[in-house]
C-alpha cells in the first residue's frame, strides 16, 4: 500500500504512452462517399427516387468528418460542372446535423430540376469521383452509381480507367434499372455487370457490388468503414 | 520405410534382416546403453524433485511471509479498532465528565438555595414586651367607681388587646411566610433528586466505558504477547472484505458504465469527434477520461477524510494542507458533476436533434419528435444522474482499497496453492516417468532376449559372480555418493 503511487504511476504511465503512440496521426477513420446519378436515357426518371433514397439511406448515418459528393452522370460527367453537391461534415454533430439539412435542400433542388442527357458518360463521372476521392484521402471511399450501367459515350470521347486509379476504393451500382432488352434477356443484365467488375478491378478497386435493396447501404457503409 | 529394406522385393526377409541387425547392434551396444538409460531415469529424477523442492519450498516462503503479513493486517485491524473505541470512549468521557462538573454545580447552587431558605423559615415567635405583666397587673385593679380610674384602666386593656393582635398578626404573617419558603423547596428537592439521578447515570457510563477500554486494553495485551504466534494470523480472513470489495467494485463498475454512456455522446460536442486516439474517437477517450477523474479525485477525496489510506504520504502532511487538498477535490468533484450534469442535458438535446434531422430527410416534420420530447422527465433525470454519480463514483476508493489491502493476500495463497498443485502434478509425473525410464532396461533386455540367452549359456558361470560383486560394489558407491550429496 505505502508503494500505491508508484505503482499507478508505473502502471498509468506506459498505458498513457500507449495511448499517444497509438494515436496514429496518419490513421484517417471517416469516409467519403461520392454518390453519381444517371440523369440520362432511361434512368432520368428515377431522379426524384434516388435523391430520397440518399437521405434516407446515406446521410442520417453520416458522422461527423465524413464527406459526400454527388456527381451527375450526363453526356460528358467528366467536368467540373457536373459535381453537384460536395460537403464535410463538421466535428461537432449539431453543426453536422446542420450540414446535413442544407444538402437536403440542395438535393431536392437537383431532384426538382428537369434533365435529360442524350448519352450516357459512367466511367467519365468515375475517374471525377476517383480524383475528389484521392484528394479527400478518407479512412474509407466509396462511389455509389444509381444508374442502368450502360455507357453510351457520345462520339469522340475517350475514358480509360488507369490500372489502380480506383486503389482502395469500394464501388457499388445501386438499384441498377434493367433496360427492356435485359427482361428478354437476363445474360445481357448480368454479363454487363460483370464487365463493370472486371472493370473496377483491373482499375483496384477493393470491392465491386451490386446493391439491389436500397435499404442495404446504411450496412454496406457501416461495413466498409471498418 | 521401403526404401530401409536390403531387398524391397522381399518384405519379409528384409523386415527379419533389420530386425536381426538392430538385435545384434543392440546386444552389442547393450552396456552403454543401459548405462545411458540409467543416467537418463536418475536425471529426470532428480530433475522432478528439485523442481517439486522449489515448488514447495517457494509455496512455503509465500506462506510464511503471508502468514506475517496476515498477522500485520489482524495487529492493524484491531489496533484501528482500540484507536476507534478509545475515540469512542475519550468523546464519551469528555461528554459525561462534562456534564458531571456541571451538574455539581448546579446540585451546589440548589443546596445553597435551600440553606439560605432553611435559615429563613426559623420559627420566632413574637417576643411579649417586658412591661407586659405590669399592665396586666394594672388593668386587673378592680373597677371602683372613680370614672378617671375605669378611664385609664380602660385605655390600658385596649391598648394591651391591640399589642396583642399586633403580635399574633405579624406572628401569622412571618408563618404564612414561612409556609411559602417551604413551598417552594418541594421542586427543589425534586430537581436535586433529578440531577442527583443523572450523576450516578453518568457515573454508572463513565464506569461502563473504562471497562469496556480495560478490556480492549487486555486484548491488545494479549495481541502484544502473542505477536509471535499466529493465532490472529489465522483469526483474520482476508476473503470477506476481498468478496465484498470485489462486489461493490463491480456495482460501481456498472456505475462508471452508466456514467460514460451519458456522457459519451455530447462530449462529441467538446472535443473533434473525427480525431481518434488508437482508433478510438477522442471523445469517446475524453469521457472515459472524465469518469476516471471523477475517481481519482474521489480517491483524494477520501484520503483527505481519513476513510481510506491509499496514498500514505499524504497523510504526513500538515493539517492544513489536508484542508486545503480536502477543499480541492471537493471542488473538483463539484466541478466534474455540475460538467456532468449538463452534458447530460447536452446528450438529451443532440439526441432529439439526431431524431429530428432523420424525421426531416425522410421526409417527415420535426414534429412527432417535439410530442415525443415534450416530457422533460427524462432530461431531470440525466440531469440528476449526472450529478449525483460522481459523487457515488467517489466513494469506490473505499472498495477500491479493501480489493488492494485483502487482494494480496488471496493472489498470495492462490500462488501458494498453484505451486503446490504443480509442485504435486510434477512428483506423480515424474515418477510416473522415472517407471517407465527405469523398466526401460528390461525392455531393452526382452529386445534383445535370445542373444543375451545365448550369451549366457556360452559364458563362464565365475565371470558372473565377479561381475555381480563389481555392479554390487559400483551400485553401493553411488548410493554413499548420493547420500553424501544429500
Amino acid at each position: 500500500m505505502k508503494n500505491f503511487s508508484t505503482i499507478l504511476l508505473s502502471i498509468l504511465a506506459p498505458l498513457f504512452l500507449m495511448l499517444i503512440g497509438c494515436s496514429e496521426q496518419n490513421a484517417r477513420y471517416d469516409q467519403a462517399v461520392a454518390i453519381l446519378i444517371d440523369v440520362s436515357g432511361t434512368y432520368a426518371d428515377r431522379k426524384d427516387h434516388t435523391i430520397e433514397l440518399i437521405k434516407r439511406q446515406i446521410l442520417p448515418d453520416m458522422v461527423p468528418g465524413d464527406t459526400v459528393f454527388v456527381v451527375r452522370i450526363d453526356s460528358e460527367s467528366y467536368d467540373e460542372t457536373d459535381l453537384v453537391a460536395l460537403m464535410t461534415l463538421d466535428a461537432r454533430p449539431s453543426q453536422a446535423n446542420a450540414q446535413k439539412l442544407a444538402l437536403a435542400l440542395q438535393l431536392d433542388a437537383f431532384a426538382r430540376k428537369r434533365e435529360s442527357a442524350s448519352h450516357t458518360d459512367i466511367p467519365g463521372a468515375i475517374m471525377l469521383a476517383s480524383e475528389y476521392l484521392r484528394e479527400i484521402g478518407a479512412g474509407s471511399s466509396a462511389i455509389l452509381v444509381f444508374s442502368d450501367m450502360q455507357t453510351d459515350l457520345p462520339p469522340g470521347t475517350r475514358r480509360e480507367l488507369e490500372i489502380g486509379e480506383l486503389a482502395g476504393t469500394h464501388v457499388a451500382a445501386v438499384n441498377v434499372k434493367r433496360l427492356p432488352a435485359d427482361t428478354s434477356d437476363p445474360e445481357l443484365y448480368r454479363s454487363r455487370l460483370s464487365r463493370w467488375e472486371s472493370e473496377m478491378k483491373r482499375a483496384g478497386a477493393s470491392e465491386w457490388r451490386a446493391i439491389l435493396d436500397p435499404a442495404r447501404l446504411s450496412p454496406y457503409l457501416s461495413e466498409i468503414r471498418g | 520405410m521401403e526404401s530401409f529394406y536390403p531387398w524391397p522385393d522381399n518384405t519379409g526377409l528384409s523386415i527379419f534382416t533389420l530386425w536381426l541387425a538392430s538385435v545384434v547392434f543392440l546386444w552389442a551396444a547393450r552396456a552403454p546403453m543401459v548405462q545411458v538409460l540409467r543416467g537418463l531415469a536418475r536425471s529426470l529424477e532428480a530433475g522432478v524433485e528439485s523442481i517439486s523442492h522449489w515448488c514447495a519450498e517457494v509455496g512455503e516462503e509465500l506462506t510464511t511471509r503471508n502468514r506475517e503479513t496476515l498477522r500485520a493486517a489482524s495487529e492493524l485491524e484491531l489496533q484501528s479498532r482500540i484507536s476507534r473505541e478509545v475515540l469512542r470512549i475519550d468523546d464519551s468521557f469528555a461528554e459525561k465528565l462534562g456534564r458531571y462538573a456541571e451538574l455539581q454545580r448546579k446540585v451546589g447552587d440548589l443546596v445553597g438555595g435551600l440553606e439560605d431558605d432553611y435559615k429563613q423559615c426559623g420559627d420566632s415567635p413574637p417576643q411579649v414586651p417586658g412591661w407586659a405583666g405590669a399592665v396586666e397587673a394594672v388593668s386587673a385593679i378592680p373597677d371602683n367607681a372613680d370614672p378617671n380610674v375605669r378611664k385609664v384602666l380602660e385605655g390600658i386593656r385596649e391598648s394591651m388587646t391591640d399589642a396583642e393582635k399586633r403580635a399574633f398578626k405579624s406572628y401569622r404573617d412571618d408563618t404564612a411566610s414561612r409556609h411559602k419558603l417551604l413551598g417552594k423547596m418541594g421542586p427543589t428537592w425534586k430537581e436535586i433528586r433529578t440531577l442527583l439521578a443523572g450523576m450516578k447515570d453518568a457515573v454508572a457510563k463513565a464506569v461502563q466505558t473504562s471497562s469496556k477500554l480495560s478490556r480492549y486494553v487486555d486484548e491488545y495485551e494479549e495481541l502484544i504477547q502473542n505477536r509471535e504466534s499466529d493465532v490472529h494470523a489465522r483469526n483474520y480472513s482476508p476473503m470477506k472484505p476481498f468478496l465484498t470489495a470485489a462486489i461493490v467494485m463491480g456495482v460501481a463498475l456498472g456505475g462508471a458504465f452508466v456514467n460514460f454512456q451519458l456522457i459519451a455522446l455530447p462530449m462529441s460536442e467538446l472535443v473533434p469527434a473525427g480525431a481518434r486516439l488508437g482508433g478510438v474517437p477522442v471523445s469517446t477517450v475524453s469521457a472515459l477520461v472524465l469518469v476516471l477523474m471523477e475517481v481519482a479525485v474521489g480517491i483524494f477525496l477520501m484520503d483527505m477524510l481519513g476513510i481510506t489510506d491509499l496514498f500514505p504520504k499524504l497523510a504526513t502532511i500538515p493539517a492544513s494542507r489536508r484542508r486545503l487538498i480536502l477543499w480541492l477535490s471537493m471542488s473538483g468533484l463539484f466541478f466534474l458533476s455540475s460538467v456532468e450534469s449538463s452534458l447530460a442535458i447536452l446528450r438529451e438535446q443532440i439526441v432529439t436533434a439526431d431524431a429530428a434531422v432523420k424525421l426531416t430527410l425522410a421526409g417527415q416534420t420535426g414534429e412527432v419528435v417535439g410530442v415525443a420530447a415534450g416530457s422533460s422527465i427524462p432530461v431531470i433525470g440525466q440531469a440528476v444522474l449526472g450529478f449525483v454519480l460522481p459523487w457515488l463514483l467517489a466513494l469506490v476508493a473505499i472498495p477500491l482499497e479493501m480489493l488492494l489491502d485483502s487482494g494480496r493476500h488471496i493472489a498470495a495463497k492462490t500462488v501458494v496453492v498453484t505451486l503446490a498443485v504443480i509442485g504435486g502434478s510434477i512428483r506423480v509425473v515424474g515418477h510416473a516417468l522415472c517407471s517407465v525410464v527405469n523398466a526401460l532396461p528390461s525392455v531393452y533386455d526382452v529386445y534383445i532376449a535370445i542373444p543375451l540367452r545365448l550369451e549366457r549359456i556360452w559364458r563362464d558361470p565365475d565371470d558372473d559372480v565377479i561381475a555381480y560383486a563389481e555392479a554390487r560394489k559400483r551400485s553401493g558407491q553411488q548410493a554413499a555418493g548420493r547420500a553424501g550429496a544429500a
